[in-house]
């Protein structure tokens, strides 16, 4: 395998990674939508500080 | 002062009985009214860094954190939102009375209640106290702030306070870890012991009035003495609560009781603060002794100037122009800094990496993608910083009551003050806090608005485009314009945020305007703990969301960027070739689809796509054009993202793409944009949650971007019309 062809494979297996957090992000953030009322709201990762 | 020995008290002194504790731990409940240092206590006491500031409503939902008492038995303190009676009018008091009652979901009923209470404003704190005594739970009073009580001329004496209420009473300066020592020993023996009960007694008349209503909330689950607060409380309210929702017979039960109230000549609604505070002014007369001075104090001094009708709003905005200019001004030499070291980082694995798509993902992509929003930390820093002092010194109660008058004028309740102010840091709390509004129209007014407040996801983007396009020129002599033209931005989304809200009140959430109660507390030093945790608590937020969030979402956009690949023409010069890589790939073409949306604002393909993926989170446009222009890019060096929009041209017409009034036409878009997913999901839960809460989050995003976009229309096209460009 070329060093070209490595670094495609790495950086595909990067953004795979990255599409996975995102949609598992989105995922939580329809969660957070239907949840109850007394519950944090954000998922304390979004940068709002809470 | 050394306040550990002056709340001595009988329980403290008393045999330790064995404590009731359900699984080892022992659950302790903190009340108290707003801003008597409820959450420093429980910061204190637990060592956590529970938000806390110098004016009322910071705390609005529930949260626990864990101590070990002497003995290493673990404690767990639940932080119960401020409230200043449990009259469960509002969304945030129905928290805590559920709670205090063992009726809230998934929340243990407290074994001990600590009732904060300002031993400054005594006689206002003793009638939640004097709520909470009659509940059955043990319950230890925390007589904070004695020290700023001395200052004042007001000396409480914890020992007959005790006597009085028939509950330990600890002094303590919680801001200074003063008495929580002796606090946590009462709390562990209070446990054991019986509950204090009723201290006063109702005139014969009213009490035989209200005994059927009594004896109907026992019948209901309720111990005789909440079932005795309950039935006074429920004479003056209108609304019964959905905690009592089970009693059976209930509402028929508190209109007799009304009835037999009014019949014996006693207004049913004031006989609760009429029988509290008359019990409560004795007590006060016993335990406490005032020294009148006489004298006018600093804040008195100080409240002559910032709260002159005339005085104060200036003083108002030359504060906050102040902020804003600092922003640029100090920020600067930092950001150059930053900047200066993502660029010798891009510069570094450029060399170490040999050319390849990991390469540019990791230069273009991820160092010129998250690297661009990184270099803003030092604005957010000073933003945070600002904000803190002024929270802090008690400046922001008293812009609080500045904004009342402009608040009525909108129909706006006074107390929707405070969440549109924690929407300049950010939407998701700032909705939440809508809580503690009683009127549930005025809150979902507040909720509606409330984005409109520039949060700091936008500080980004403006500083961005002000640093790149607005010239630091000097605006009256003192300030400048890049200073002034944020804090246009900021008051272009209050007003309109104002301005949107009268609408609201004058359409389809009608309704009257309530005036505001609000305690302007004493002016104090900021603490530099205080400070420094909660600007280092944002900081690390801000870095938090830029590596995960932000970070996925480049490196996704790269991807976009970058494939499928075009193969240019043997000769094309490696600018040309980039540039027509970047149009082929897949988010050349998505933004090549977008443009004709965005053209009629003066925005490129490159500008759409930077909105689009800006919908996710704002700060997602700057870190897609750092991602664009990285991988667009022949440069070998990785010059400023304001550098490279400054030079960038226009392929059709080879003008630039960025100008002062694209900037300002892009600046005011996003000022009205809601482009944030976290918001919009907190919108659908707080106005109700299922179809309802996504029609109202729904309707909020429509309108906004309506606005948004009517908006950078008029700005661009009227700018052109007179001649800007």
């Amino acid at each position: 395998m070329s060093g070209e062809m490595l670094q495609t494979l790495l950086a595909g297996l990067v953004v795979l990674a990255a599409l996975v957090y995102v949609g598992r992000r989105a995922w939580r953030t329809v969660l957070a939508g239907r949840a109850a009322k007394d519950g944090d709201g954000c998922g304390g990762d979004c940068g709002c500080g809470h | 002062m050394d306040v550990a020995g002056a709340g001595a008290t009988p329980a403290t002194h008393a045999p330790s009985p064995a404590p009731v504790r359900g699984g080892g731990l022992l659950h302790v409940a903190l009340v108290g009214n707003p801003n008597t240092g409820k959450s420093t206590l429980f910061n204190a006491l637990t060592g956590m860094r529970q938000r806390v500031g110098n004016y009322s409503g910071v705390t609005v939902e529930r949260v626990e954190g864990r101590y070990r008492d002497a003995d290493g038995h673990p404690v767990a303190v639940l932080d119960l939102p401020g409230t200043y009676s449990l009259s469960a009018s509002s969304p945030d008091e129905e928290i805590a009375l559920s709670v205090l009652l063992g009726r809230a979901r998934g929340v243990a009923q407290p074994d001990v209640v600590v009732v904060v209470a300002d031993a400054q404003n005594l006689e206002r704190n003793l009638f939640l106290a004097s709520q909470v005594l009659e509940l059955g739970l043990p319950t230890v009073i925390a007589l904070n702030q004695v020290d700023a009580a001395l200052n004042a001329g007001i000396r409480v004496d914890p020992i007959e306070l005790t006597l009085e209420l028939g509950a330990p009473v600890v002094a303590t300066v919680a801001t200074k870890g003063e008495g929580l020592e002796l606090l946590k020993r009462a709390v562990g023996k209070a446990a054991g012991l019986p509950a204090a009960g009723r201290q006063f007694e109702l005139e014969p008349e009213a009490a035989r009035a209200v005994a059927p209503l009594e004896a109907c909330l026992v019948r209901g689950g309720l111990n005789p003495g909440a079932a005795a607060m309950e039935a006074l409380r429920l004479l003056a309210v209108t609304q019964i609560g959905p905690h009592l929702a089970h009693v059976e017979g209930l509402a028929a039960a508190v209109e007799a009781a009304k009835a037999e109230v009014e019949a014996a000549g006693i207004p049913a609604r004031s006989l609760e603060a009429e029988a509290r505070y008359g019990w409560i002014a004795g007590v006060v007369e016993r335990t406490a002794t005032q020294t009148h001075t006489g004298k006018k104090t600093l804040t008195d001094r100080i409240d002559a100037v910032a709260l002159h009708r005339v005085w104060g709003p200036l003083v108002f905005v030359a504060l906050m122009a102040l902020v804003f200019q600092s922003i640029f001004t100090w920020a600067a030499p930092l950001m150059d800094r930053v900047e200066a070291l993502f660029n010798a980082l891009g510069a570094g694995v450029g060399s170490v990496l040999p050319a390849g798509d990991l390469r540019s993902l990791v230069v273009d992509g991820v160092i010129g993608g998250v690297g661009s929003v990184l270099v803003f930390l030092p604005q957010i820093v000073i933003l945070f910083l600002f904000i803190g002092i002024l929270e802090d010194t008690g400046y922001m109660a008293r812009a609080a009551f500045i904004m009342d008058r402009f608040m009525r004028s909108v129909g706006l309740h006074g107390r929707s003050f405070i969440p549109l102010l924690s929407g300049y840091a950010c939407a998701v709390p700032g909705v939440m806090s809508t809580r503690t509004i009683e009127s549930p129209k005025d809150r979902l007014a507040t909720i509606m608005v409330l984005p409109l407040m520039s949060c700091s996801a936008r500080i980004p983007i403006y500083t961005l485009l002000i640093g790149a396009f607005i010239p630091p020129v000097a605006v009256a002599g003192i300030f400048n314009l890049q200073g002034m033209t944020l804090l246009a931005m900021y008051l272009l989304g209050t007003l309109t945020a104002l301005a949107m809200a009268a609408v609201f009140k004058q359409t389809l959430l009608k309704g009257r305007a309530r005036p505001m109660i609000m305690e302007l507390p004493p002016y104090r030093i900021p603490s530099v703990r205080s400070l420094a945790m909660s600007v280092g608590h944002r900081a690390s937020m801000f870095l938090r969301k830029a590596g995960t969030v932000i970070l996925s979402l480049t490196i996704v956009l790269w991807a976009l960027a970058t494939y499928p690949k075009s193969h240019a023409a043997p000769g094309t010069p490696p600018a040309a070739a980039q540039e027509q890589q970047l149009a082929h790939s897949l988010l050349g073409r998505m933004g090549h689809a977008i443009e004709p949306a965005v053209r009629p604002l003066g925005y490129d393909w490159k500008i759409g796509v930077g909105i689009v993926s800006s919908f996710a989170a704002r700060e997602v446009f700057v870190a897609t054009m750092g991602t664009i222009y990285g991988v667009g890019s022949a440069d070998e060096t990785t010059p400023a993202l304001r550098d490279r929009l400054k030079r960038e041209r226009n392929e059709r017409t080879g003008l630039p793409v960025y100008t002062p009034l694209v900037a300002v036409g892009l600046m005011v878009f996003y000022v009205y944009a809601m482009m944030c997913m976290s918001t919009i999901a907190v919108v659908v839960r707080e106005t109700g949650g299922g179809r309802k809460g996504l029609a109202w989050a729904g309707f909020q995003f429509a309108y906004m971007l309506a606005l948004a976009y009517g908006a950078a229309f008029l700005v661009y096209r009227g700018g052109l019309a007179l001649g800007f460009h």
